[in-house]
């Protein structure tokens, strides 16, 4: 079982590694309505899989080892589900069960 | 190289985009605009100067590779194949020649240490072995490190960086294997993080920018408690309890500093005589009162005696940093001197040394013997002003018995001589930043002269304090390109004797007549003066131009003894101050 702001204070770990390369035009703000994919977005597509790696590190570390979000399926849902934080954290929520 | 246009090319054979948007968009000074190169194109990079990334302005260039790429002895050595260390380092040697080849190109090259993948294992104990014709892995790459090092150390203007620390600092994330297959990216945000900040930190040293003194406050900052209230026999400093330690360990990495050349002072909120009592007498002092190059000690304003201690010391406040524990201390300092480095200090007193490690503020491209002495020089300042008291300015520099060497440019003053051309503001004429390697190259021109000059005294030895250079022209007039001078030295007839020492060259030459030309800066008015109202050269109304024509000899100073010494002998020792 997981919660959903504890996701989200993963996300928001994520998000402070990838901005220090993001230059400061391109910050992307701790909220959950932040658009990390699609129109809109910052992260360039380097930027996407250093940011899902960063995710996918942070809860594995907050207990949860074999959690992935780099298989075909993660990969194949990309596009809604990591539109936003907030579907972002809604996704790895229920990809554990919670 | 200038802090205001610097371009760096990152070379690599991994991703190495995001180094270059962390250089870019990272707060510390200085932001450095990059131009990543085609990616693992390397070898092919380095040996073609005609490729059109080197053609974009790139004035510094990073060239990181893996080592089981830039080396394919190497590789095979990682799939278990019989290879010996003598073919895997002949190897490392052809890869530190192209480096040295293409470094040339730029006025600095930062090249980070190879560094095998955190999750690396190998064989385990069979790492650090060396069998018959082949080598463990591990173990040839500690080889290939120190190889590299070697082999680089030659050219100043290459600067191997430490990888294995970033690496240690970023722990099990420095790299991830699944980053590496699905973007190339061989390491992690926290890697080039610390790599963009070691950058910029030996950038810094690079132009001369980086700190060279540390003000301390006393009382719970060189040892815990009130001196005070407490007396020196009750306040915390060594012993066996770890705040003791923490406060002697934190004096260590201090002095350890002092030994590179970093000087220290002291601004303390107390009674001075008990203060330096406490310096003197408690036996776990690590720091003793002949480390502190000055002190203010008293019941004023910390910022108020900050700045009489830096003007004291002939230094700007730009290259102070301030220690306090106190942050209402700190905060005052930050307020009315914004020139003044004041780090955030950690309350834990046993974190004092992680945080001074953590500063980045000390690096710079090689330590001199000037600089190695420094300290020494200003006790022995001290004692030259109190020798100054009572009598007429004639009779105090006779006195001096002041003694200037002059010296072409060679391998045994290049160094220092670098540093003071690039960090000289105030006695700089035309303030020209130059490399060592440019500033060599200057030189070359047979019509041209340039001279350190080392001036010592009976006090002791100021080590290579100035620096001057003339051109001569087609036409019979000669200009003076350069002529800086430590503010240390200054005021003591050094100035006339190094323009003895130019027009004596331009007068060789067959010049009829020797200009100086005054490039205004922010800082460079003491030059002007000079010229204006020393120098006894003949000048323009717009107080631009000074010159002497060479139908007298210019006046040289009784009171200095000139000689002539040789450039390339090894530096020497920098003679202890002695009274």
């Amino acid at each position: 079982m997981a919660n959903k702001q504890q996701i989200l204070d993963a996300i928001y770990g994520a998000i402070d590694d990838v901005n220090a390369a993001q230059g400061s035009e391109n910050q992307i703000a701790k909220d959950p309505k932040s658009v990390l994919f699609g129109q809109g977005g910052k992260l360039d597509s380097l930027g996407l899989l250093t940011f899902v790696l960063q995710v996918e590190q942070r809860v594995q570390s907050a207990g949860h080892p074999s959690f992935t979000l780099t298989d075909e399926k993660s990969m194949a849902d990309t596009p809604t589900a990591f539109r936003t934080v907030d579907t972002l954290a809604d996704y790895v929520v229920g990809r554990l069960g919670g | 190289m200038d802090l205001k246009t610097l371009h760096t090319l990152l070379i690599a054979d991994h991703t190495i985009d995001q180094l270059g948007a962390i250089l870019k968009s990272d707060a510390d000074a200085p932001a450095i605009k990059t131009t990543v190169a085609h990616f693992d194109q390397v070898q092919q990079i380095l040996m073609n100067p005609a490729l059109s990334c080197w053609k974009e302005g790139a004035n510094a260039a990073v060239v990181w590779t893996r080592p089981e790429r830039a080396i394919d002895s190497f590789r095979r050595l990682m799939n278990h194949e019989r290879v010996s260390l003598d073919e895997i380092l002949a190897d490392v040697d052809a890869f530190a020649d192209l480096i040295l080849r293409a470094s040339d190109r730029v006025e600095a090259m930062f090249v980070p240490t190879w560094v095998l993948p955190s999750w690396w294992r190998g064989t385990g104990g069979l790492e650090m072995k060396q069998g018959k014709g082949t080598v463990g892995v591990h173990r040839a790459l500690i080889a290939m490190n120190a190889r590299l090092c070697e082999r680089l150390d030659k050219a100043s203007r290459v600067h191997v960086l430490d990888a294995s620390r970033w690496m240690a600092s970023a722990g099990k994330t420095a790299t991830n294997h699944k980053l590496w297959l699905m973007t190339k990216a061989m390491f992690s945000l926290e890697v080039f993080k610390d790599a963009a900040a070691d950058i910029k930190a030996i950038v810094r040293g690079v132009c001369g920018v980086s700190k060279k003194l540390i003000v301390l406050d006393l009382d719970d900052t060189l040892w815990g408690g009130i001196v005070g209230e407490n007396g020196w026999e009750g306040v915390a400093l060594g012993g066996h309890d770890p705040i003791g330690e923490s406060f002697a360990d934190f004096q260590r990495a201090l002095k350890s500093l002092k030994h590179t050349g970093i000087i220290l002072g002291i601004v303390s909120k107390n009674d001075e005589k008990t203060a330096i009592t406490a310096i003197r007498e408690n036996p776990e002092m690590v720091l003793k009162e002949g480390d502190f190059a000055g002190w203010r000690i008293n019941w004023q304003d910390k910022a108020t005696n900050i700045k009489a201690l830096v003007e004291e010391l002939n230094l700007g406040l730009d290259s102070v940093i301030f220690i306090d524990d106190n942050p209402a201390e700190r905060a005052r300092v930050k307020e009315t001197l914004p020139q003044v480095t004041v780090p955030d200090w950690p309350a834990d007193k046993m974190m004092y040394t992680p945080a001074l490690h953590a500063l980045r503020l000390f690096d710079r491209p090689s330590v001199t013997d000037e600089d190695l002495g420094r300290t020494e020089m200003y006790v022995a300042e001290r004692q030259r002003s109190e020798s100054r008291a009572n009598v007429s300015m004639d009779e105090w520099l006779a006195s001096l018995q002041l003694k200037i060497t002059f010296e072409a440019l060679g391998s045994g003053n290049i160094k220092r001589a670098a540093q003071l051309f690039n960090k000289t503001n105030q006695m700089n004429l035309t303030t020209r930043r130059m490399t060592e390697a440019e500033l060599l190259d200057w030189t070359k021109s047979g019509k041209r002269a340039m001279y350190a000059y080392r001036v010592a005294d009976r006090f002791g030895d100021y080590g290579l304090t100035g620096l001057a250079s003339v051109e001569v022209g087609a036409g019979g007039e000669a200009i003076v390109a350069d002529f800086l001078l430590s503010c240390r030295v200054m005021g003591r007839g050094v100035e006339k004797a190094m323009l003895t020492t130019l027009l004596n060259f331009a007068q060789q030459m067959g010049a009829k007549k020797t200009t100086a030309k005054y490039l205004e800066t922010k800082r460079n008015k003491p030059c002007l003066d000079y010229f204006k109202d020393e120098s006894g050269l003949a000048k323009n109304d717009a107080n631009t131009e000074f010159w002497w024509e060479h139908t007298t000899a210019f006046p040289m100073p009784t009171h200095i003894t000139l000689v002539e010494g040789d450039g390339n002998a090894p530096a020497a020792e920098t003679e202890a101050a002695h009274a």
